[in-house]
């Protein structure tokens, strides 16, 4: 139970309680304004956004970091990366004949932003979503295309039982460790013959399971009357409430405001001046 | 050697939502050669304290003594091997970890990891095969392509092929049919006069009853009750409060003596004691 | 109709040259409660396959309240059957228990509208109302199990088919589904309940009695018929009920309590 990304973390909130597709929207609608071209003062703006949405969302700080681990080595890299090639701005300083500008450490400031940003949006997201719900909001953005007989249903039908199974094979997949490991099997300091061993130990058994929980699933489902072509009404229907109209307007005025404002530099400034 | 448990406790994912708090402090001596049932109710710790004989789970307080091991919070067992060799673990439903091509193969994975190669292995698979019923033209047969009983029959052919002096089951006869289920616990009964320490988590009070000679109760994560199985199961009151249904036989004899006929609850082990019991105390009556 | 179910000389192989099903006939009547008794691999998980045309037999026919099951009217006689199969676990399709109840109901297109109502009174039923947001990990076997019930009563079966139900449970679960499906009897009359099994208490309860073995029919009527000395059940890897197991040993010691129920013989004994 390590997956920190994209857990769902049951607690009680506004953000909780909005439809999955203005979480969705508002989400698209927030990346797209973090990947234009903007200034210092509109992060600065959507970071203080982001860290509003975290707080009202009551995700911990903790988890959100935990999303990030990942990040570290390819943030390191870009770094390397950008010193080496950019040479704008300033020069900063210079080792053994190599020069380091300022522009480097703007643009991988920049881009580790945007990354932080887009990591932290998301893990709102997926924690405060149950993923079915997601599946639905996916399968109706998806469904105008019904009319060129693009399975979406069919397709979110798979999702949902994807994720309903994510738990059972979890499980199933620390048990199998753990009994092959009662007979030998040492992934952490066997020789690589014996671990790759471990691996088909572990993978067969899985694949086994998988292929008969699919067979036996499919046969609860048909059971049930279930037919794939079939017209089938719906349990769960997503609920478009006046918060969701609320916090749709919201999101436009902050993507609203920070596009705007990258384009009329004078806005800013303004600002500047009001505060001194 | 007798395993040793000393105020053992396990909590699962602690610091997340879903920390559990499986064993709260379990001391608890298993006798070597002995063949202890633990029983309880689903979620009481039974599989959470099997899985410290052989550490595949570390105490995070106490410690659990196999042998010359100590298995405890801190310590990195230097050869987890060789104790895994020792305590051989059964799991629910062992059919589902079988995987190579053939039978034979499949039996031989556990004692190859533990370096057994050449004719001895051979020897050892053969063996193996047998004890549990099945005879060798299996051997070269897939493990997929075999009845459910007979694949539970190979997974343990499997771990009785490492020669362990622990043998560790966890409800080795779930699903099985009467019959099947019966041989299962005959092999046991076999493994067990050879001289061999068997723990067996089990539901089946029948049989805890028939084939077992101390009984561990867990409740909630702590030793409830530890005893002979005839000496747990004929108080009712206690098996009441740890929601366990004693054997149907313990249960009847129970309900005669709780309408007062004088029979000896310690005399009843199946129908034909029961019975003679009841022909004494009624012939004696008369 | 007198007979929900009728199976005509079926047989049926999963492999060329192995028959599993090997010539069977015989019927199960209108609202009777009938246990299909087999050891592991009799057979007895196959038929149900067959009648609810999730197999298709080799030869011979399969009719469920007079009609013929065929390729073509599959999905409208499965609408009379409900099934309840052995693994608590792959048979949880919804990702909540509401939402698993709601999974047949949405396949009958129920109107929306009806649908809490329903799910409500269902999950009440078999006494899961309380967990009715509850996802499948948080819950036991014997839960499970429940809950696929729940969802199959809701669509109004009239015939109910018990595929090992209770094997993986424990014996609380166990208890739990065979009270279960006593009180469903109870609560419906009507329906066929067809339990497959190999729990002979379990038989001992039921109106009929048909025993497998190797794929053909060893023995079949009322449990007092089928539990007889003469009937060798050992032979084929089944025993005998306790109860009855103790009324014989009492007889050969000239205590003759027979058809008596375990309270009618602690008393008789007591007396």
């Amino acid at each position: 139970m390590n997956i920190a990304l994209g857990r769902y973390i049951p607690y009680d909130s506004i953000i909780h309680r909005l439809d999955p597709r203005t979480k969705l929207l508002a989400l698209i609608a927030l990346l797209v304004a973090i990947f234009f071209k903007l200034s210092f003062w509109e992060y600065a703006f959507l970071i203080v956004v982001c860290l509003a949405l975290i707080l009202i969302s009551k995700v911990k700080f903790r988890s959100i970091l935990q999303a990030f681990k990942p990040m570290w080595l390819m943030m390191l890299f870009l770094l390397i990366i950008n010193v080496l090639v950019i040479k704008r701005g300033d020069a900063l300083f210079t080792i053994a004949s190599f020069t380091c500008y300022s522009g480097a450490i703007f643009q991988t400031l920049q881009i580790i932003i945007r990354l932080a940003l887009m990591i932290s949006l998301t893990t709102i997201l997926t924690s405060t979503t149950k993923p079915l719900d997601l599946t639905y909001a996916i399968e109706w953005f998806l469904s105008p295309l019904r009319v060129l007989r693009f399975p979406t249903h069919e397709i979110a039908m798979t999702i949902s039982l994807a994720l309903r199974f994510i738990p059972t094979l979890f499980e199933e997949t620390q048990k199998l460790i753990k009994a092959q490991a009662s007979r030998g099997v040492d992934l952490q300091s066997g020789k690589l013959k014996e671990k790759i061993g471990g691996l088909v130990s572990l993978i067969v058994p899985l694949f086994v399971s998988a292929f008969q929980k699919s067979e036996e699933l499919a046969d609860a489902m048909e059971a049930r009357g279930y037919n794939p072509g079939a017209k089938r009404t719906r349990y769960r229907k997503l609920d478009f409430a006046i918060r969701d109209l609320v916090g749709l307007l919201v999101c436009a005025l902050i993507v609203f405001l920070s596009i705007y404002s990258s384009y009329h530099p004078e806005i800013v400034r303004t600002l500047e001046i009001w505060k001194n | 050697m007798p395993i040793e448990f000393k105020n053992v406790s396990h909590t699962y994912y602690p610091g997340t939502p879903f920390e559990y708090q499986a064993l709260r402090g379990i001391d608890l001596v298993i006798k070597d050669q002995s063949f202890t049932a633990i029983v309880g109710h689903t979620g009481s710790g039974k599989s959470t304290l099997v899985q410290h004989i052989n550490a595949l789970l570390k105490p995070d307080s106490g410690e659990v003594r196999v042998n010359d091991y100590v298995i405890n919070h801190k310590s990195k067992i230097k050869n987890i091997k060789s104790l895994r060799k020792l305590a051989g673990m059964v799991f629910q439903f062992p059919e589902y970890q079988l995987f190579e091509e053939t039978i034979f193969k499949d039996i031989a994975f556990g004692p190859k990891n533990f370096g057994l190669e050449g004719k001895e292995l051979e020897e050892r698979v053969l063996k193996a095969i047998k004890l549990v019923g099945l005879d060798e033209t299996y051997l070269e047969k897939s493990p997929f392509d075999i009845s459910g009983g007979q694949k539970r029959r190979v997974a343990i052919a499997g771990i009785l092929a490492m020669e362990p002096e622990i043998l560790i089951l966890d409800e080795p006869t779930a699903g099985l049919d009467p019959q099947g289920a019966k041989e299962m616990m005959n092999l046991f009964a076999e493994i067990h006069r050879q001289g061999k320490t068997i723990i067996m988590i089990s539901h089946e009070m029948d049989y805890v009853l028939e084939y077992c000679d101390e009984v561990v109760v867990l409740k909630k994560g702590l030793v409830a009750a530890q005893d002979k199985p005839i000496n747990i199961f004929s108080k009712a009151e206690l098996l009441k409060g740890l929601h366990i249904t004693p054997p149907a036989i313990i249960d009847f004899a129970n309900r005669l003596i709780a309408n007062k006929l004088p029979i000896d609850i310690k005399k009843v082990f199946d129908i034909e004691s029961l019975i003679s019991e009841i022909v004494r105390v009624k012939g004696g009556n008369k | 109709m007198e007979n929900a179910i009728e199976i005509r000389n079926l047989t049926f192989a999963y492999q060329a040259g192995i028959k599993v099903i090997k010539n069977i006939s015989f019927n199960i009547k209108t609202g009777s409660y009938t246990v299909i008794l087999g050891h592991n691999g009799s057979g007895k998980s196959t038929i149900a396959r067959l009648i609810l045309g999730l197999l298709m037999a080799d030869t011979g026919s399969i009719f469920i309240n007079g009609v013929e099951l065929n390729q073509k009217n599959v999905y409208d006689i499965r609408k009379q059957i409900g099934i309840v199969f052995q693994n608590p676990d792959n048979q949880f399709i919804g990702s909540t228990v509401a939402d698993d109840i709601a999974f047949g109901l949405e396949n009958r297109c129920v109107e929306h509208e009806k649908m809490q109502a329903i799910i409500d009174d269902f999950a009440a039923k078999v006494g899961m109302q309380e967990f009715l947001d509850k996802e499948p990990s948080n819950l036991s076997g014997g839960q499970k199990q429940r809950v696929a019930i729940a969802g199959i009563l809701a669509m109004a079966p009239k015939i109910l088919i018990f595929d090992e139900a209770t094997s993986m449970l424990d014996p609380k679960g166990k208890r739990e589904i065979k009270e279960l499906i006593k009180k469903t009897k109870e609560i419906y009359p009507d329906i066929t309940v067809v339990s497959i099994t190999h729990d002979i208490d379990e038989a001992y309860l039921a109106d009929e009695v048909i025993v497998l073995n190797q794929g053909e029919i060893f023995a079949q009527g009322s449990p007092a018929e089928i539990f007889k000395e003469e009937q060798n059940l050992e032979a084929i890897g089944l025993d005998f009920p306790f109860i009855y197991k103790l009324t014989t040993a009492l007889k050969a010691q000239g205590l003759d309590y027979s058809g008596a129920t375990i309270e009618e013989l602690v008393m008789k004994i007591c007396q």
